[in-house]
């Protein structure tokens, strides 16, 4: 049986790499533990040669988060830590949930302010907007990207 | 655009022609504009002279010159540039009426005859928008938009019909816009309308792929949640 955190990787390197220019590189790695326990690290590591995602950076660190329970302050705090550790610009969380994205725009701005970090959140809403071709994923990153940067309310 | 940019514009334009060992459509490109000038010198900009005629009209010199043009464009790509010069001309005389009567008119032909041009000079990214400006004058007069001919030419260049839909509504919501190229402007900063660029970056058989994976996401998580 297909694990479900496998399912959602599986999904999330096919609807992202949907973009031209977005490389899937890595699928899930592991770091080690200060008790030498193995870590979930990332899910998927993009490497962008998109020109219209410049600012995106060479290398985009994915995480798929099957969440049944509301996203943790702590989730988001860890996945920065892991962007900045890899000196990479930007990350994308994937969430199963709908995620309440003004709880975490502070930690996002101030991500961005100090360490020149953006992570965008794609929520359940986000990506059957995106599925049912409403919205295009490009426009959408795009919009969210500013939205983390420059802290706009527009998600 | 004054009179005197427009003219200075135009002569510039003139020296980019190679026509002139025809003396036929030679004869032809200096009549348009005879007949452009002496519209633009002795005109009142009254709405006659401002709106689009559906059959030919000795009133609407703008439809006239610039339709000439685009049709010599066929020959020499340099009076495409001539051709959009003069919608433009025509677009923004418009405005400036609308502006001072506050009464709203069709601007379909030039916004989307731009929108042709651009699309022939490989401009993809203003001839998207130039056609989602003829989208929306269309709309906002009263036309469905399945029979508007800019809603054809975006789905030939690649925007999904879903988009359209989502667009067709925030045009109706809108009620009366007086500048279409300003409404766009607005919906890029109040909502996520996609530019020829994005669009253009997707690969719409892997979104399909996912769709499908996306499919069994779902179905596991709601088996999951009844489990519960």
């Amino acid at each position: 049986m297909i694990n479900s955190g496998n399912l959602l990787e599986d999904f999330s390197e096919l609807f992202l790499s949907s973009i031209n220019g977005f490389i899937v590189r890595h699928k899930r790695s592991w770091a080690m533990g200060p008790n030498s326990k193995r870590e979930h690290d990332y899910d998927l590591l993009i490497n962008n040669v998109a020109s219209v995602f410049s600012e995106f950076g060479n290398y985009i660190l994915i995480e798929c988060k099957n969440w049944t329970d509301n996203v943790g302050y702590d989730e988001v705090a860890k996945f920065l830590h892991k962007l900045h550790s890899r000196r990479c610009n930007t990350g994308i969380i994937i969430a199963l949930n709908n995620v309440t994205h003004k709880d975490f725009n502070p930690t996002i701005k101030r991500a961005y302010d100090q360490d020149g970090i953006v992570v965008i959140i794609l929520d359940l809403n986000d990506i059957e907007m995106v599925l049912k071709r409403k919205i295009n994923l490009s426009t959408l990153l795009r919009k969210k990207y500013e939205s983390a940067r420059f802290g706009f309310n527009n998600n | 655009m004054t009179l005197q940019e427009f003219q200075t514009k135009v002569q510039e334009l003139q020296n980019t022609v190679r026509m002139g060992s025809d003396p036929e459509k030679r004869r032809y490109f200096y009549e348009l504009f005879d007949d452009l000038y002496l519209f633009l010198e002795t005109n009142d900009w009254e709405k006659e002279n401002l709106i689009e005629h559906g059959v030919p009209d000795s009133q609407a010199h703008f439809q006239n010159v610039a339709e000439g043009y685009y049709h010599l464009g066929f020959f020499e790509v340099a009076f495409y540039f001539f051709s959009k010069l003069t919608y433009d001309l025509w677009y923004q005389k418009v405005l400036e009426y609308q502006e001072k009567h506050n009464e709203r008119l069709h601007k379909g032909t030039q916004v989307h005859q731009i929108g042709i041009i651009m699309d022939l000079l490989s401009d993809k990214t203003m001839a998207w928008d130039y056609y989602i400006a003829g989208l929306i004058e269309d709309i906002v007069s009263g036309r469905k938009m399945e029979s508007s001919q800019a809603f054809r030419m975006l789905r030939v260049l690649g925007m999904p019909r879903a988009e359209l839909k989502d667009l067709d509504s925030k045009i109706k919501d809108a009620g009366i816009i007086f500048d279409p190229l300003d409404f766009i402007s607005q919906l890029r900063q109040e909502s996520s309308l996609s530019t020829y660029a994005e669009n253009q970056s997707v690969d719409y058989n892997k979104l399909k792929q996912a769709e499908l994976l996306w499919n069994k996401v779902l179905k596991e998580k709601e088996e999951k949640q009844n489990d519960k």
